[in-house]
């Protein structure tokens, strides 16, 4: 993890910059077991479709440790907006303006998230854009610019479900594939537990193809990159 | 629970309800559910993985199944257990602190909640419910079960238009109220004076705000040793559940019946205009115990005794109705039709001169010798006597005859095994009785056993008794001499094993004339019966009952009262559904059998027979223990 002090950090109050402080750079060992890495499942949810502008509303996350979610440890937050968004991103997500601006000031929100994930690799469906989402957020708010491993659901699952992946897209249809049930779609924290189950499922898969490590599944994805690429 | 909870999140919250959906999460207070919650961890299990290994270590984690099928296998690889989602395991080896005597594998791809065997224990110490549940499962799972088919009985009587009527109407006086700072010496004084069974503690506006009935009365203040001076307020229900005076009677059922309520107050616009009471709901009932009784013995004419028999099956379906337990359903209909009989052969014996001056005694055999009759009952019965030259034997036999055709048209048809008193072989003098018996003791072939456990449940019905007591004691003497055919006797019970599932939940019967069913009396109810007879032929016992022969058999070979309860609740339970299958066939016109399709019951119901069946293998193992099968 690179923590670049090159630029002046944004000011925060007393207590939120000792946590900042506190921030453990540790990285995670990507050659450990797949079964005995720990993962941070997340999902955003955000004011819009860009994920180089549009606010960060809320962020959900769960984590695996030993093959299993933790149910206690699990993340939901949001953060508090100046003003709220435009109605029309209120359609896709049903956050309306005033639960968009109940919960923490986003550079806490942050800070608890980056405790929560540490520096454990992070999974979600369609990865690429909560990466996006969380990395901006997290240089803007907290100045920090985290390097931590990102693996995403949606190019996993193709990957180790061949048959499947024709009739398979969205993060829906896989969840219907495997019959993993959501609480509650577009929260935060229950998108980020279904894809912690579909998460489940493919960490098995993958012990079955004989995929032992982080590492080797990182590996995969890159040549699959390199082939669709070419 | 002390414990600090951390704030629940949207995942907690849905945890919870997903798990309050089911027992016994639904009876536990929500604190103690959201304390399991964020002690919860989910693991997936992909198809025929395996969740647990047999070991001699104590498991390390309760599992819940979350979504999907795990199956349970003995160490010699046969499948006897399917469990679904909402089921736990390994309860017994968690709560004996064991080692898991089964492997359980993943049946399909399936999802579950682990708990640590540390937090387990903690939840079992704190959680009465879910205590109650762990260790009383059948009991409590029983509980619901009859809370569901009392409701859904009230309403398939809500057609009825006697349940149609409208609650004010029943109503008799004006409802017994009181503000809720009454010192509780005035109110029961004020429920003792206007002999009613319940108070309405009601504000100003004489809207109910709390009830009291003669029933909390023992438990709150008897017991708890409140003083009478005490403001009816502290020991009140508050917030009781109170219906509209218009609404139908169908609705108290219904109400009275999910919640364990006796007295529900009524009101209008908010204001109490009165108190319904079960007492008053089923004083609708046109039949009763005591009617038929005395209509039976009035009967001059064994003509009218079909209309009667009629009646008791119509009783039998309203008290099934009104959720009334196995146990004592299936012995009040044994009693009625015992009077039913009784009436026959008074009326068939009192107009034969050729029987004046005979002893003899007419005996019930099988289920309705153990007092255990369903709707679904032909007839077994014999006839014992003292002496009687060849013209009385004939008499005896043209008398018996009688009776059989009496209690044909009775609806108990005819024995298909001509088991029945009219058959010479089965109408014999003491003498031959003792001889017959023996020769099945001595003799040991199934056609023996089969009979045996056919008629050595004897019991007298009319008659001189004392022929019947005679030969009883002679039996059990000559049971206990022959250890060898008690032995034979278990080795056949044990033939006959509980149809728990390999691939799915239960073995199903592939004979064509009853495909996809269990047969709950042969697979279901015969174990328990089976095996009592021979711990009571052991014991020297009396008793022909089974629930009553495993009582009294429990006490002689030190099983335990727990384990006694489940295996009476399992029979129970077995009888039940015998009767409510039973039951549904009349009604759609179909002759009543045992034959139970065990897709058509609730996942609740499939849950308790499995767990029943489960139960009558322990009561098998215990056999095969004694008897060292």
């Amino acid at each position: 993890m690179i923590w670049p002090f090159a630029r002046p950090l944004p000011p925060l109050d007393a207590a939120s910059d000792a946590r900042r402080a506190g921030l453990s750079p540790r990285k995670a060992d990507l050659k450990q077991p797949l079964a005995s890495l720990r993962w941070c499942v997340v999902d955003v949810e955000t004011g819009g479709l860009d994920a180089q502008r549009d606010p960060l509303l809320s962020i959900g996350a769960v984590a695996i440790e030993q093959g299993r979610i933790a149910l206690d440890a699990s993340l939901e937050v949001g953060l508090t907006q100046a003003q709220s968004t435009a109605a029309a991103n209120i359609l896709i997500h049903g956050i309306s303006g005033s639960e968009q601006r109940v919960g923490q000031p986003p550079p806490e929100a942050l800070l608890t998230w980056l405790e929560f994930a540490q520096g454990t690799p992070r999974v979600a469906f369609h990865a690429a854009f909560d990466q996006t989402v969380l990395q901006r957020a997290e240089r803007e708010q907290l100045g920090l610019s985290i390097d931590a491993p990102w693996f995403d659901a949606a190019v996993v699952a193709p990957l180790l479900f061949p048959d499947a992946a024709p009739h398979c897209r969205h993060l829906d249809d896989w969840l219907a594939h495997f019959g993993i049930a959501v609480y509650a779609r577009h929260g935060a924290l229950a998108d980020a537990y279904a894809t912690a189950e579909l998460w489940l499922v493919l960490l098995q898969a993958a012990q079955r193809e004989n995929l032992t490590t982080a590492q080797q599944l990182r590996g995969l994805l890159r040549a699959r990159r390199w082939l669709s690429a070419n | 629970m002390t414990d600090t909870i951390p704030l629940a999140n949207s995942l907690h919250r849905a945890t919870l309800d997903a798990l309050r959906r089911q027992a016994p999460f639904s009876a536990m207070p929500e604190d103690e559910v959201l304390w399991l919650v964020q002690r919860l961890s989910v693991a997936y299990f992909a198809q025929d993985t395996a969740l647990l290994e047999p070991a001699d270590a104590p498991p390390e984690t309760l599992f819940i199944i979350k979504q999907g099928t795990v199956s349970g296998d003995t160490a010699e690889g046969q499948t006897i257990l399917q469990l679904a989602t909402g089921e736990m395991f390994p309860l017994g080896a968690l709560l004996a602190g064991r080692g898991a005597a089964n492997r359980y594998v993943a049946a399909t791809d399936t999802f579950c909640y682990l708990l640590a065997a540390a937090d387990f224990h903690t939840l079992l110490a704190r959680s009465t419910a879910f205590n109650d549940f762990c260790t009383r499962r059948i009991a409590s799972l029983l509980e619901d079960s009859q809370r569901a088919v009392q409701a859904e009985y009230a309403l398939a009587l809500d057609d009825d238009s006697r349940f149609a009527r409208p609650l004010a109407s029943l109503v008799q006086h004006a409802p017994l109220s009181t503000p809720a700072d009454t010192p509780l010496a005035n109110a029961l004084a004020a429920m003792d004076a206007a002999r009613v069974g319940s108070v309405v503690v009601v504000d100003e506006t004489m809207q109910p705000i709390g009830i009291l009935t003669l029933k909390d009365v023992l438990a709150r203040v008897t017991l708890a040793g409140v003083p009478l001076a005490t403001p009816i307020a502290d020991v009140m229900t508050p917030q009781p559940a109170t219906l509209s005076a218009d609404a139908p009677v169908a609705d108290a059922l219904v109400l009275m019946a999910r919640q364990g309520i006796h007295h529900i107050p009524l009101v209008r616009e908010g204001r109490l205009v009165g108190v319904v009471s079960e007492k008053d709901v089923f004083a609708l009932r046109r039949l009763s115990v005591e009617g038929i009784t005395a209509a039976i013995a009035r009967s001059e004419d064994a003509a009218n005794l079909p209309a009667r028999a009629h009646d008791i099956g119509d009783l039998a379906h309203s008290l099934l109705a009104q959720g009334m337990d196995a146990e004592n359903l299936t012995a009040i209909i044994s009693s009625l039709n015992d009077r039913l009989t009784e009436r026959i052969i008074t009326l068939e014996s009192e107009a034969d001169a050729a029987l004046v001056g005979l002893r003899w005694c007419w005996l019930a055999l099988g289920s309705e010798g153990r007092m255990e009759q369903t709707l679904a009952t032909d007839q077994d019965n014999a006839l014992i006597f003292a002496a009687a030259d060849d013209t009385q034997r004939d008499a005896l036999l043209a008398f018996a005859r009688r009776v059989n055709h009496r209690l044909d048209a009775c609806g108990f048809p005819l024995c298909k095994g001509d088991i029945m008193a009219s058959n010479p072989k089965w109408c014999l003098p003491q003498a031959d009785w003792q001889q017959q018996f023996t020769q099945w003791i001595d003799h040991g072939s199934p056609e023996a056993l089969l009979h045996a456990s056919i008629f050595f449940d004897f019991r007298a019905l009319t008659g001189d008794a004392a022929l019947a007591l005679d030969l009883r004691a002679w039996l059990n003497r000559a049971a206990q001499k022959n250890p060898r055919f008690l032995h034979q006797m278990a080795g056949n019970a044990l033939r006959n094993r509980p149809p728990l599932g390999v691939v799915r939940d239960f073995v199903l019967s592939d004979d064509n004339a009853h495909p996809h069913t269990i047969d709950l009396k042969l697979n279901g109810a015969t174990p328990f019966v089976d095996a009592a007879r021979i711990f009571a032929l052991a014991a020297g016992s009396q008793q022909t009952n089974t629930a009553k022969r495993l009582r009294e058999a429990a006490h002689a070979l030190h099983i335990p009262d727990a384990e006694l309860a489940d295996w009476n609740r399992a029979f129970h339970f077995l009888q039940l559904l015998r009767l409510r299958h039973q039951h549904g066939q009349q009604r759609a016109g179909i002759p009543p059998d045992n034959h139970l399709n065990p897709d058509t019951l609730n996942p609740l119901d499939r849950r308790i027979l499995k767990e029943a069946l489960r139960q009558a293998r322990k009561v098998q193992a215990r056999l095969a223990m004694d008897y060292k099968l």
